[in-house]
Parts: structure tokens; C-alpha cells; sequence
């Protein structure tokens, strides 16, 4: 027997070589079933070696009494099994261990004391016992090392290398070795020793090696360039002067998976203690820090743990969720109590201080000054307040099941999260699912039920125009690059609405209006407005709103509404009683939802009077003034507004005027700057052109097409303009180039030719008197100033230069003679030609010249033969007197140009003919 | 005729109450001043002395030579004592101005170099101050011949002597009589000799010409006289730390200079301060100019602006973090992170900031200065205070006055932009001041945006032996930088920024001077020309003043006005490139 205790140690030396304890305790089970023949031994031979028999319980706490006395060749053999094969004791055979085998289930013969022993007495029992103890001590086990096991658990001592590994570690790194780090560090923290989690969170020893552990994460984490990602996140938001650290969570994960499998189980207690970790490192980085933020808060992103709304179970509570919807509800951010100090009433003691939690108020039972059981009151002082704000989460509309009603969530966001989002948008909301008692919900329901609530940890928004506000230095480079271009006024205008065919002087004006001129404000006294407002009026199946459409994608900002489903205060504002605070609450419409961007009305004409002359104000003033139910205000409504009618009846009738022909009245009509009539005119080859593009157009954008198909498809540039040669700008360049100029370019007006624009403007009102159509008023001096700066700042010029106002003046003609009786139009035209040959290719003038001739050949000919021609011929000299009109002489590059071939044009010199084949 | 020489020599008056205020007490005296803040801190002081002895005086402003010439034609009736505050030290007054006999000019001038004749004439000239040994004043027998033999000079010499030297034609044409007596041979002697001595004569004068530059500031001169006089005071020495501060500003003296002059001015300032203690009524001092000379942080107004905006266009931490990118300002904000300075406290003015963080300022900067390699941002400045009012310091006066100098525009006199200047130094006028420093900050923002455009412009040329940066006509804010003033902080703002852009190859650059053009403010269809100095010389010696000169000569341009300090000129817009093309084969 006193062999054993000197052979003992090796079943624990077998335990250490184990990872961790788990596997340490199926080994010693292991050796359970191998020495269960010898088992008995210890039974029959306690009488004997019952002092021994405590020794070796108190060296091996794992094992049990009843499993020890093996003989030195059986622990051997244990031994070696164990260094062989000890992982595999659980095994699939494990029920094999305990099958009896006769041969060897039997006390050994050798090892098994038969002899009988007298009793022995009292004394001499004592006498053994201090014998046995004296030789334990000399030998530095018993009791001496029983102080020893007290202090340290067998965790500890296995773990004690690797701790000095990492300590010496971290000093290598030159970081200190923390003072708490005095208390021991644990290595299998997933072993919870029968602790719940948040439980064996919150236990001091965990609660380090958490912290500890998740520093060591922060600092030490690379990714696969072998950035240290962490460090400089932390050197962003303290850039920023931020608090929130954003943590990805599956980064968490690939490196520390018992951190974050602890992490959604005990969210409150993990994140605190991710939250002084983070504090403290940064405070290493930026030592002056406090000042600035008192807290850090981690944010944990990319929770893979989504749930909708609806799914939100008894399972999660207490769990840190990620999930999404809508905000549809927001209280103003009240101040919440964070810190407490109360102030005593009798002996004015200052009480505290309490950190509050979430869900109940911590207060003072009695006053240690003098023990007064209070009542207290708040010291407003020096109480340390933070930021709270709720707001309430509604599922999606699209994600709602059809026939559900969207369900809704309240959520609290604190400090810097609050006014992260407004009512509207769309959000992520990884947070604490937590409940509060509510006791009217008890009283409701009759029995205890709970309220539940999310604890907003990270919130992100589901809107990617971020993006587009805040241009890089590499973006306004390639800006600046674009805008040297010389063909970039072309290119903007030829990228605009990319999948719609023609239309470029809608294009043109869309672009100008995108771009928008300035608003001025002499002696700020008023606005003049800067935006400027385009009417797109024509036949169905038009695509104009297709443009309208567009321009909601690629403008900065927009509201679509529709003339049917708007109202006059759905698109200027409405006083509303709000649900959760019982007040009159002014709600915007669209027109203040627009402000500085665009606001987009389809279908313009269905819209009743009442509700258009609403929006008059907002057209010119850019404001709207609201006088309800107590509420006297002005709000801003600076944008630019865009609208699509049909005309009376359905089709334009060219043969009367435009406001014949439209439903609309004359004050709006003037607040428009851009009129575009679209008309959808036969022409045999623009509608084959046109089809093919539609065509083409739908077998590229066919979602299932790829990327090589793309390409085969896409050489199909056929356009009759002299656009159809100029490069397209990516979408998303023309989004920030147009961000860019409307926010950097301020064009000013310098040295322009007055004289010309006031020439210009007398002749057009002039021209109006006579025919009658839209009334021209000073307001469209002011859209031409307006074109012209929009026109410079799509330059990114600093000036208005005479290009400019040349441009301005084209599109104000154009839109002022579309507007005119077809018969008026035609001398409209000639008077206005060398305005209107402005930056016009001369093919492109004397091509539309050549339509004219041939459309009016086919009516003639289809009139007198009264079938449709296949060729059309026309003379040459006819062409010829047209172009003169319009200063052209020489028409020799025209007939070999490639608008004109491409049109299926011939020119017959000998017959002095020109021939279209259709 | 040594006897005379050596009397010469003492044109330099350096017992400034007997030779020069005793002379002007009880008389008329008719004070010309130039157009920048050293001027008008003396002419302050002296305005200060002047009223106490009730002597009556006149103040003019001048801008440039031809200003003062017409100036003088004008006003010369009214007196024989004529004070000329940094103006006409480099000019022959004697020829330029052709004064009848009974006028006696003092020149208290910190332009160097001194013209020659100004140095060595008959009295009517009186220069303020003493001559140092720095400025390498050639001696009289150098220049003017030693003995009378010399005298006796071919007439074609004669002829070229009586371009450079009207000095001295007199003595020749006395000579002249004696000139019949020589034989031939000695004359060729004589002559050879002659030639020698004329181009050695040259040869000294030009080394002597060649570089301009300043010496100490004239406002200490002057707070040196009033303390002379025992009529010194805080407000006096206020006024002559701000003269100094404005040389200190505008990097016109090198840094021993500046030195010296900082601890004459710490020594008075700790002997006024002793006094008014033990003086007496401590009620009044309550009230009081209140001086200190401490370490403060050397940021452009920033007791008056936000700390950001000051720290933007502060142009050494504006070139250091290249706060025109993106990534300039992000590396600003780490460092304001660093220093534990929140930034919405540092969008705040200054005024309104945490008082802690106020208090602290300095040794939060303190702290960090060497890891950022910034230790130029903290200096010792001379800070005041009126009695409780909020403290300044020197060079948020400096801007100011700066920037009210530089307000002249086209509706605007250039007179009455001096008086609002002028006004700022009383103690009462402090809503003056903060005008001025409105104004001041406007125009820091200016030259800040006009370098950033002009860096991302690559506006900034090599061309071989200098840089050169031209801002075109109708650049919108021109009229904050149309004033040579505030051209000069432009181009030192822009020649640093542009350095410190600068890699490898590209830091040659740091030996090359900067030629900036501006459009002028004040004449349309005029620029001024100005020359900086390269950075890698510690001195502010300048030759483009010399080099301007000899361009305008080899293309025959009109120089229309040519300022004090020759480095600045104003042309016609029409002649720029020509007279830039020529300069720059002239620097080669």
C-alpha cells in the first residue's frame, strides 16, 4: 500500500496531458472500467488503508474512492491506452468496456488481501495514523499539499503554462501585465460547471478572462492581408469622435467562437464587458480620450441570427437578435437616468451613486448618514443622465404575408444610437430581446404576462444613397476628369434615361433640370427659386413615366407620387393628431419630403383643381405656409417639380394650342420653365429603329442574361441623333457628378449678353400675343437664367458663359414653339431658325428638314394614289431652299454622312433626287 | 576732408532724444508713413509723444516711392522737419525728392539696405538708430573716393559717375579748376586707376544693393525714445509689440532678430509691470493694459475663431496635415482625438469652449507636439488684456490691423483703410479691432481656399530657377489677396503647403524663391508681382526686389508703383508675361 501513494501521480499526469478537464474525466472513467476487477480491493482493504485511501482522494479529487487501488502494472497499462487512444473511450464500443469477460472479471489473486487483521485499538490505530502522516510529510504531499489543491482548482494548474506563455506574450507586445490578471485565467471557459450563462458571466473569474480575451481579440486580430483591422476602426471613430466600436460578428466567431456563443446567450453581460475592454484599449490608443466620449459602445453587426418580427418567440428573450422593418413611430429623445445620486431629506447626505438598470429603478433603503429610511430625492446635479429614445419597429410592408396585418415592436435605443433613424426608414436592428412587467397588461389579460421590448444595440440603415453623399477624393477626381470632356454636356444628356429611345430634348431638359439652376435671395428679403420645374405632356406609351421614373433612381433626392393617389395635403402637409403624445402634429407631404431634391407627379392632369392649386405656392415660393389647428408655419419646400400629363382626350392634337390640349390652367402652366411635348408620330423607319431598341433592350436586360451575352448584344447603337456616337456615363458616376455640382458649383452670372436674352424675351412675347398659346411671363427670363446656370454647372463651370445662355435659349424656344398650333409652328421656326440651329449638327438640321419633305411627299402621295408608297423621292432643289433658309449651303456631307445612310436615304446626283426606300 | 568724412559717417543718429527730439520740440513736423503695421505701431507711439509736448504735426500716409514724392510736392510748405516712418531709407531722398536746403529729413526706416547717399550725406538726411555690422555698409572712401586726387576724373566717368552719385558731383565740379595742372602721363595713371576704383566701386555697391531685407522693428526705435524720454507706458509698449510682432508674422527678420528684439521688449515689459505693482494705485491697474509674455499657441486668431478653423488655415498646421484632402482632415482629427479634444467642442468659437479645456489648451498641445513633429505650433507670444475683458495677443492684432490696411478696394481710399488701422490702436477702440479681425478671418479663409484651388489646380509652376503661381483676373475672392500684405502671407502660405507636398524630386523646390501675381484690388487691369525667398534659407534676404528692377529695364515695362519693399511691384496685367518670361531668364 505505501507503494501506491509514491505510483499514484501517474493516472493525474495522464489528466494534464489532457486539453481540458471533460476529456480528463471520460480518461478517468476510462480507467474505471479497466480497473473495475480491482475495485474491490479497496472495498475488503479499507479497514486497513483508510488513511491512504484519503490521501489519494484528496491528490485525485475526479476520481472516486472506490476506483484507486490499481496495481502498478494495471495503471501502466492505463496508461499507455490513454496516451494511445484516449479520445476514443467514448467510442461506438463503449458498452464493450463493461461486457463481462470471466478471465478478467475477478479479483487478482496476487493483489487482493486475504488475510484477516486483528480490530485494532483505539491508540494503535492513532499511533498508524501519525505514523503514515509523518511519512506523507516528509515526502511533501498530504496535508501540506492539501493547503496547496485548496487554493488552485485542477483547471488552474493545468492551465498555469500556457498562462505564462501568454503573459510572456503580452509583454513581448510591451503591453503591461494588468493587476487583475492576478487572478488566475481560466482556459476552458466553455465549461460552465453547471453555471447558466449569464450566471458564469458574471462570476469574477470568467468575467476576466472574457475581458482579457477579447482585448487580446481586438488587438491581435489581422485579416488575411494581415491588416490589424481593429485598431484601425478604433482610429476611425475616434476621428470621428464617436463612441460606437461596429464589430463583425463573424469575425468574433472565426476567432473566439466561445466568445460569441457566449455572446447572443448573455448579450447585457457580454456586452459590457466587451464595452470596457473596447474602453480600455482605447484608451491606450488616444490616452486623452475620456474627454471626449465617457463610454465606448460595441456594436455587433452581421448578427447571423436574423428573425422577422413575427418570429420573435419566449426562445429569444433575453437573446441578442438581429432583425428588420420599419420605423414608424419615434418619441423626442428624453433624458434617462443612468448614474443616481439622491440627496437625503433630513440631513441632506448625498446618496449614491447607483447605476440604473434597464427595467428597475435602483433606490437607496436607508440613509447611511443618518439611518433615515428617506424619502429621497433625485439630485439633479449631479445625476449623469443619457439619451433615450423608443421607437417602434414595424415589419415591412413587402414582407408581410399576404392577408396579415404588419406587427410592430417598440424598441429603445440609448445614447449616440438615438436619431439614428427617422420614422420612414428602413432599418436592421440588432438588439437585446428583453421583457418588462406591465402591470395594465395584467390587469388585461388576468394573469401575469410581459411586455416585450428590443434593447437596440447596432442599428443600420437600409438606404444606399450614404453613399452618394459623401464623394471620396478618388470620386471627385474622376468627376473633375469627366468634366474636362468636351462632349460632356452630350454625354450627360445621352446617359440619361439609357433604355429609353429618343427624346433628347426631353433628355435635355431632364438634365438641366437635374442640375438645377441657383436660387438666389436678394437682401434676403425672398427666395427666388433656382429649380427648375419641366411639364412632360404627350401620347400614351411615351415612356414619359419611364423619365420619371429614372429621375426618382438617379436624382440625390425624390418623391414619386402619383395625380390620383396624391391629395393637396398629401403633397403639401397635414396636421395630424399624433397617437402617442395626444398633440397636433404636422406631418410632411411630399412637396417638404422633396425639399432640395425632385419632386415627381405622374400623371398630372388626373388630379382634381382643388388639390393642384395647392401646390402653386410651393412651384414659385418654395415654400408652404400651413395655418391648422393652431399650428402657423412655413415650411421649406425648395425642389424642383416634374410632372407627366396627358393631354385632353388622350392624344395631342397638334392643330390646336397647348393649353387647348391640356387640362391645366394658366398660372400653372407658368411655373413651368420646360414644356416638352412628346407627340407619337408614324414614321415607317424611326418605328423600326425604335422597335429593334425595345427589343434589344429587353434580350440585354433579361435578368438571366451573362455578362458575354451582354456584350454580344450590346453593339446596337442605332440612333437617328448626334448622340448616338458619344459614350455613356455609368449610372452611378452621373448620380455623384450630378451630387457634386449641385453641391460644389455655384455658377455666377458675369458678363453675359443681356441684350440677347432681352431681345428674346420681347420677340417671345410677341410671338405669344399673336397666337395665343401659353402666355409668356417674366417668370421665363428667369427660367432662361436658370438654364444657363444649370447648363454652366453641368460644365462645372464657375461662370455663365455665352454657350450657356445660347443653350437656354434653344431649349426655351423649343418648348415654347412644341407649345404653338401646328400651322403657327412652321413660321415659328423660321423666325427663330438661328436660335434654334444652336449646337445643332448641321446633318441633324438638315436631316429633320428632309423628314419634313418626305413626310409631307407620303401624305401627298397617299392622298392622291391613296396607298402607301415604297420608295419616296424628292428633288433635290426642294432640300436645297430649305437649307438655304437656314444658312446651309453645301450638302454634299450630309448625303455621305451616316444619319443620312443609315435612314435608308439615297441621293441621285444625276436625277437630282433623293430616294428613301422604306 | 577726412575731418568731413568721418562727420559723414555719423549720419546715423543714435542719441535719439538730443539729436533728433530735441531738435523737432516746439517745431511743426510733417510725418510720412508707410502703409504697413510697424509703421503705424511708431507712428502710434510718436503720435503719443508728440501730443504730449504739443508739438503740432501732420500725418501722412504712403504706399509706394511715386506716392511718396507727390505727397511730398504737395504737403512740403507746411514744414521743415520731416519724420519718414519704414519709408525712403532706400531711396535717395535727396534726389528723389529734390528738398530745398532748410529741410531736415529723419529716416526711421527697417528697410535695408539704406541707400548709399541717404548713409553719407551733409546733414540733411538723418537716419534713426544705430548702423549694425550685419548690414555691410560699404565704407565712404570705398564709394565716394578717398582723397582729393581721385577727384580728378575723365569727364566720361563723370558723366557715369553723376548717374549714381549726385552726392558727390559738387566736389567733382570743384576739382575741376585744379585739373589743368597735371601732366599727361600721371593722367593715364590717374585715369587707369580710376577705372580700377570704379569697378571695384560697382562691385561693392551692387553687392551691397543685391539683397533686401529688414533690420529690427522701427516701433521699438520709437518705444526706445519714449523710454528715453520717461514717457513710457504699457499702451506704448503694446504698440511696439505689435510692431515687432507684425516683422515676426510676416517672417520679415530672421530669428536671432527676433530674439533680441523679444527679450529688450520681455525686459521692458517686466520693469513696467514692477512699476505700475509698486507704483501705487492698484485701482487703476485693474483697468489697465495688462501685458504677458508666456508660451501660447501659435494659431491664427484663435482666441477669436473656432479651433478648427483656426488650425485650417493656420498655414503650418495647414501644409503639415495637408488639410486640403480628405485625408488631411481625417489626419487632424485623429490628432485632435489624440490631444482628448472633442470636436464639436473644437467647431465651437473658442470663446464658448469648455473652460477647462480653455485652460489647458496649451499643455494639452504641449504634450503632443513632438510625436506630430510640430513643435513650432507653441511659441512665446506676448498676450494682453484690458482690464477684465478677454485676453489677445499680439499677432490677433496684427491680423487685424493687416487686414483693415488690405481692406482698400476700388470705392474705398487707401487713407482711409490707414485710419481704420490707426484707430485700432487705442485702448478704448477695441470694437475696432474686432472688426479687424472679422475682417482678418475672411481673409485667412481666402488665402486658404485660393491655396487649396491652386495646389489642386497644380497652379503652382517650376519654371528652373523659381516657382511661379499667377491668379487669374476674376478669381472670385481677389480682393482679399489684391494688397501686398496679404499677397505675401498667400505666397508663404502656398510656398509651404507647396513644399510640403513635395517628394523626391520635387523637393528641389524647397531652393527655389516663389514669384506670385495677384490682380490688384485697387487699380483694375493692374497685378502686383511679388518675390518670396526660398524656404531652405533661414534668412528673409531677398534679391527679386533687384532682379524686378533689372526685368522691368531689359523689357522696358512701367513699373507702376513700386512699394518700400522692393520685392513688390504693381504692373499692368498686359506686360505680366513678358516681364515674368524675362525675369525668369534673368534668375537663371
Amino acid at each position: 500500500m505505501s507503494d501506491y501513494n509514491v505510483t499514484s501521480p501517474p493516472p493525474m499526469s495522464v489528466s494534464s496531458l489532457e486539453p481540458a478537464t471533460p476529456s480528463s474525466r471520460r480518461a478517468g472513467r476510462g480507467v474505471r472500467s479497466q480497473s473495475r476487477a480491482s475495485a474491490t480491493s479497496v472495498e475488503t482493504g479499507i479497514t486497513t488503508g483508510g488513511a491512504a485511501g484519503s490521501v489519494a482522494d484528496d491528490e485525485l479529487p475526479e476520481f472516486d474512492d472506490e476506483q484507486d487501488l490499481g496495481g502498478d502494472d494495471d495503471d501502466n497499462a492505463v496508461l499507455e491506452e490513454d496516451e494511445d487512444e484516449g479520445e476514443e473511450l467514448f467510442g461506438d464500443n463503449m458498452e464493450a468496456d463493461y461486457r463481462a469477460i470471466p478471465a478478467l472479471d475477478r479479483y487478482d489473486g496476487e493483489e487482493l488481501d486475504e488475510s484477516d487483521y486483528d480490530a485494532i485499538s483505539e491508540s494503535g490505530r492513532r499511533e498508524a495514523e501519525r505514523v503514515m502522516r509523518k511519512r506523507d510529510q516528509e515526502m511533501g504531499v498530504g496535508d501540506m499539499r492539501r493547503g496547496l489543491f485548496y487554493d488552485e482548482s485542477d483547471d488552474e494548474d493545468e492551465s498555469r503554462p500556457a498562462r505564462k506563455r501568454r503573459l510572456a506574450e503580452r509583454a513581448a507586445e510591451g503591453m503591461e501585465v494588468e493587476n487583475e490578471q492576478a487572478v488566475e485565467s481560466i482556459e476552458n471557459l466553455e465549461d460552465m460547471q453547471g453555471y447558466s450563462v449569464s450566471e458564469w458571466v458574471s462570476l469574477l473569474a470568467p468575467r476576466t478572462e472574457i475581458l482579457n480575451r477579447f482585448k487580446n481579440f481586438l488587438r491581435t486580430y489581422t485579416d488575411s492581408k494581415g491588416n490589424a483591422i481593429f485598431k484601425e476602426k478604433i482610429r476611425h471613430m475616434c476621428e470621428e469622435n464617436k463612441s460606437s466600436f461596429e464589430l463583425d460578428y463573424n469575425k468574433l466567431a472565426s476567432e473566439e467562437h466561445v466568445l460569441a456563443y457566449f455572446l447572443p446567450e448573455a448579450p447585457l453581460e457580454m456586452l459590457a464587458i466587451f464595452d470596457e475592454a473596447t474602453k480600455d484599449i482605447v484608451l491606450a490608443m488616444f490616452p486623452q480620450y475620456e474627454r471626449i466620449a465617457k463610454e465606448i459602445h460595441v456594436r455587433i453587426t452581421d448578427l447571423p441570427l436574423v428573425e422577422d418580427i413575427r418570429s420573435l418567440r419566449q426562445l429569444h428573450l433575453n437573446q441578442l437578435v438581429r432583425t428588420h422593418g420599419v420605423v414608424t413611430a419615434q418619441t423626442g429623445v428624453l433624458p434617462q437616468l443612468s448614474v443616481v445620486k439622491y440627496d437625503c431629506n433630513k440631513c441632506s447626505y448625498v446618496l449614491g451613486p447607483f447605476a440604473q438598470t434597464q427595467n428597475n429603478e435602483v433606490k437607496p433603503t436607508s440613509c447611511p448618514e443618518c439611518q433615515s429610511t428617506g424619502p429621497f430625492q433625485i439630485n439633479m446635479e449631479q445625476t449623469v443622465y443619457q439619451n433615450y429614445q423608443r421607437v417602434t419597429l414595424q415589419e415591412a410592408p413587402g414582407k408581410v404575408v399576404a392577408g396579415r396585418l404588419p406587427r410592430a415592436k417598440d424598441a429603445i435605443l440609448l445614447g449616440d444610437l438615438c436619431d439614428m433613424c427617422k420614422p420612414g426608414d428602413e432599418i436592421e436592428l440588432t438588439g437585446v430581446y428583453t421583457n418588462n412587467y406591465d402591470g395594465s397588461l395584467n390587469t388585461a389579460q388576468g394573469f401575469p404576462v410581459f411586455a416585450t421590448v428590443l434593447l437596440a444595440n447596432h442599428i443600420a440603415k437600409k438606404d444606399g444613397d450614404a453613399s452618394t453623399r459623401s464623394l471620396t477624393d478618388e470620386d471627385v477626381k474622376a468627376i473633375m476628369a469627366l468634366s474636362k470632356d468636351e462632349r460632356i454636356a452630350e454625354r450627360i444628356v445621352a446617359s440619361i434615361g439609357p433604355s429609353i429611345y429618343g427624346h433628347n430634348d426631353i433628355k435635355r431638359a431632364l438634365a438641366l433640370a437635374l442640375f438645377g439652376g441657383e436660387s438666389k435671395n436678394p437682401g434676403q428679403k425672398h427666395q427666388v427659386r433656382g429649380d427648375i420645374n419641366v411639364l412632360i405632356c404627350g401620347d400614351p406609351g411615351t415612356a414619359k413615366s419611364q423619365f420619371l421614373k429614372y429621375v426618382e433612381k438617379i436624382a440625390p433626392r425624390a418623391v414619386f407620387t402619383t395625380g390620383q393617389g396624391a391629395s393637396a395635403v398629401g403633397l403639401t402637409a397635414y396636421v395630424q393628431r399624433s397617437p402617442v403624445t395626444r398633440e397636433w402634429t404636422l406631418e410632411a407631404g411630399a412637396l417638404v419630403l422633396a425639399d432640395k431634391g425632385f419632386c415627381l407627379i405622374d400623371e398630372f392632369d388626373k388630379m382634381n383643381d382643388q388639390d393642384r392649386t395647392s401646390i402653386h405656392e410651393a412651384m414659385e415660393q418654395q415654400s408652404i405656409s400651413i395655418s391648422k389647428a393652431g399650428i402657423v408655419t412655413s415650411l421649406q419646400a425648395r425642389c424642383s417639380v416634374m410632372a407627366a400629363a396627358n393631354p385632353l382626350g388622350g392624344r395631342y392634337d397638334p392643330s390646336i394650342t397647348f393649353s387647348e390640349n391640356v387640362d391645366l390652367t394658366e398660372p400653372i402652366l407658368s411655373r413651368f420653365d420646360i414644356l416638352c411635348v412628346v407627340r407619337d408620330t408614324v414614321d415607317a423607319v424611326q418605328d423600326e429603329y425604335l422597335a429593334r431598341f425595345v427589343v434589344n433592350s429587353h434580350i440585354r436586360h433579361h435578368p438571366n442574361v451573362t455578362a458575354s451575352e451582354q456584350m454580344e448584344n450590346d453593339p446596337v447603337d442605332i440612333n437617328d441623333t448626334n448622340l448616338s456616337g458619344v459614350e455613356k456615363i455609368p449610372q452611378d458616376l452621373l448620380r455623384k457628378y450630378i451630387t457634386y455640382a449641385r453641391e460644389k458649383i455655384h455658377p455666377k452670372l458675369h458678363q453675359i449678353d443681356q441684350d440677347k436674352i432681352a431681345r428674346m424675351y420681347s420677340d417671345l412675347r410677341r410671338e405669344s400675343m399673336a397666337t395665343g398659346s401659353i402666355p409668356i411671363t417674366v417668370r421665363h427670363i428667369e427660367s432662361m437664367i436658370r438654364m444657363a446656370e444649370a447648363h454652366a454647372k453641368l460644365h462645372l463651370r464657375e461662370h455663365v458663359i455665352d454657350d450657356d445662355v445660347n443653350m437656354a435659349i434653344r431649349v426655351m424656344l423649343e418648348s415654347f414653339i412644341d407649345t404653338q398650333k401646328y400651322s403657327v409652328m412652321r413660321t415659328m421656326r423660321k423666325t427663330f431658325a438661328r436660335y434654334l440651329a444652336y449646337k445643332r449638327d448641321n446633318n441633324e438640321l438638315l436631316f429633320f428638314l428632309l423628314r419634313q419633305l418626305v413626310h409631307e411627299q407620303t401624305v401627298y402621295l397617299r392622298n392622291r394614289f391613296d396607298s402607301e408608297p415604297d420608295t419616296v423621292e424628292i428633288l433635290e432643289s426642294d432640300l436645297i431652299d430649305r437649307a438655304r433658309q437656314i444658312n446651309i449651303l453645301n450638302l454634299k456631307p450630309f448625303y455621305e454622312s451616316e444619319i443620312f445612310q443609315a435612314n435608308r436615304f439615297t441621293h441621285d446626283p444625276k436625277k437630282k433626287m433623293i430616294i428613301q426606300t422604306l | 576732408m577726412k575731418g568731413y568724412c568721418e562727420w559723414l559717417t555719423e549720419m546715423y543718429v543714435s542719441d535719439l532724444k538730443r539729436e533728433f527730439y530735441d531738435v523737432i520740440l516746439g517745431k511743426r513736423v510733417l510725418i510720412f508713413v508707410n502703409f504697413d503695421v510697424d509703421a503705424i505701431a511708431s507712428c502710434r507711439i510718436l503720435q503719443y509723444l508728440l501730443l504730449c509736448d504739443s508739438i503740432s504735426y501732420s500725418i501722412i500716409p504712403v504706399q509706394n516711392q511715386n506716392d511718396l514724392i507727390s505727397a511730398y510736392k504737395e504737403s512740403c510748405e507746411q514744414s521743415n522737419h520731416i519724420i519718414l516712418i519704414n519709408c525712403g531709407g532706400t531711396l535717395d531722398i535727396v534726389e528723389h525728392l529734390e528738398p530745398t536746403e532748410e529741410k531736415v529729413f529723419f529716416i526711421a526706416d527697417s528697410h535695408r539696405p539704406y541707400d548709399v547717399c541717404n548713409i553719407y550725406n551733409d546733414g540733411q538726411v538723418c537716419l534713426l538708430g544705430k548702423s549694425s555690422e550685419k548690414e555691410e555698409i560699404p565704407s565712404y572712401e570705398d564709394i565716394f573716393g578717398n582723397d582729393d586726387d581721385n577727384d580728378e576724373s575723365s569727364d566720361h566717368l563723370d558723366g557715369e559717375e553723376s548717374d549714381e552719385e549726385e552726392g558727390d558731383e559738387e566736389e567733382i565740379r570743384e576739382s575741376k579748376s585744379k585739373r589743368q595742372k597735371l601732366d599727361p602721363a600721371e593722367m593715364v595713371m590717374r585715369r587707369r586707376e580710376k577705372r580700377l576704383w570704379h569697378e571695384k566701386r560697382k562691385e561693392i555697391l551692387f553687392n551691397y544693393m543685391q539683397f533686401s531685407f529688414y533690420s529690427s522693428s522701427t516701433a521699438l526705435l520709437m518705444f526706445e525714445l519714449a523710454w528715453k524720454l520717461s514717457r513710457d507706458s504699457n499702451d506704448l509698449l503694446w504698440w511696439a509689440i505689435i510692431g515687432v510682432g507684425e516683422q515676426q508674422l510676416l517672417g520679415k527678420v530672421d530669428s536671432k532678430t527676433s530674439v533680441l528684439d523679444n527679450g529688450k521688449l520681455q525686459s521692458h515689459m517686466i520693469r513696467l509691470a514692477h512699476l505700475s505693482q509698486h507704483g501705487g494705485d492698484s485701482a487703476g491697474t485693474k483697468d489697465a493694459l495688462y501685458i504677458t509674455h508666456e508660451k501660447d499657441l501659435n494659431l491664427s486668431m484663435y482666441r477669436h475663431w473656432s479651433l478648427l478653423e483656426s488650425l485650417k488655415y493656420t498655414p503650418q498646421t495647414a501644409s503639415h496635415f495637408h488639410l486640403w484632402t480628405l485625408k488631411g482632415e481625417k489626419k487632424l482629427n485623429e490628432f485632435l482625438a489624440e490631444l482628448g479634444l472633442p470636436l464639436s467642442q473644437c467647431r465651437q468659437k473658442y470663446n464658448s469652449m469648455d473652460i477647462e479645456l480653455r485652460n489647458d489648451l496649451r499643455s494639452i498641445f504641449q504634450k503632443k507636439v513632438e510625436k506630430y513633429d510640430l513643435e513650432d505650433l507653441i511659441e512665446y507670444s506676448f498676450n494682453s488684456q484690458y482690464g477684465f475683458r478677454p485676453k489677445n495677443s499680439a499677432s490677433d492684432f496684427v491680423f487685424a490691423l493687416l487686414a483693415l490696411l488690405d481692406s482698400a478696394e476700388k470705392d474705398k481710399d487707401p487713407a482711409d483703410a490707414f485710419h481704420d488701422a490707426l484707430e485700432c490702436l487705442s485702448n478704448s477702440k477695441m470694437d475696432a479691432v474686432y472688426r479687424g479681425i472679422e475682417l482678418a478671418k475672411l481673409q485667412q479663409i481666402a488665402i486658404g481656399k485660393e491655396v487649396h484651388a491652386c495646389l489642386d489646380m497644380g497652379h503652382v509652376i517650376n519654371a528652373g530657377p523659381c516657382l511661379y503661381a499667377v491668379i487669374q483676373d476674376g478669381t472670385p475672392d481677389a480682393k482679399y489677396y489684391g494688397h501686398p500684405h496679404s499677397l505675401l502671407m498667400l505666397g508663404q502660405f502656398l510656398l509651404k503647403a507647396h513644399i510640403s507636398r513635395a517628394r523626391g524630386r520635387g523637393l528641389r523646390a524647397r531652393e527655389l524663391p516663389l514669384i506670385i501675381s495677384a490682380p490688384s484690388a485697387i487699380r483694375p487691369s493692374h497685378c502686383l508681382l511679388l518675390g518670396l525667398p526660398p524656404l531652405s534659407l533661414d534668412s528673409p534676404k531677398n534679391l527679386i526686389g533687384k532682379a524686378f528692377e533689372q526685368a522691368a529695364e531689359n523689357t522696358q515695362t512701367e513699373i507702376t508703383s513700386v512699394f518700400f519693399d522692393s520685392s513688390v511691384i504693381e504692373i499692368n496685367s498686359e506686360f505680366r508675361s513678358n516681364f515674368l518670361d524675362s525675369l525668369f531668364s534673368l534668375l537663371e
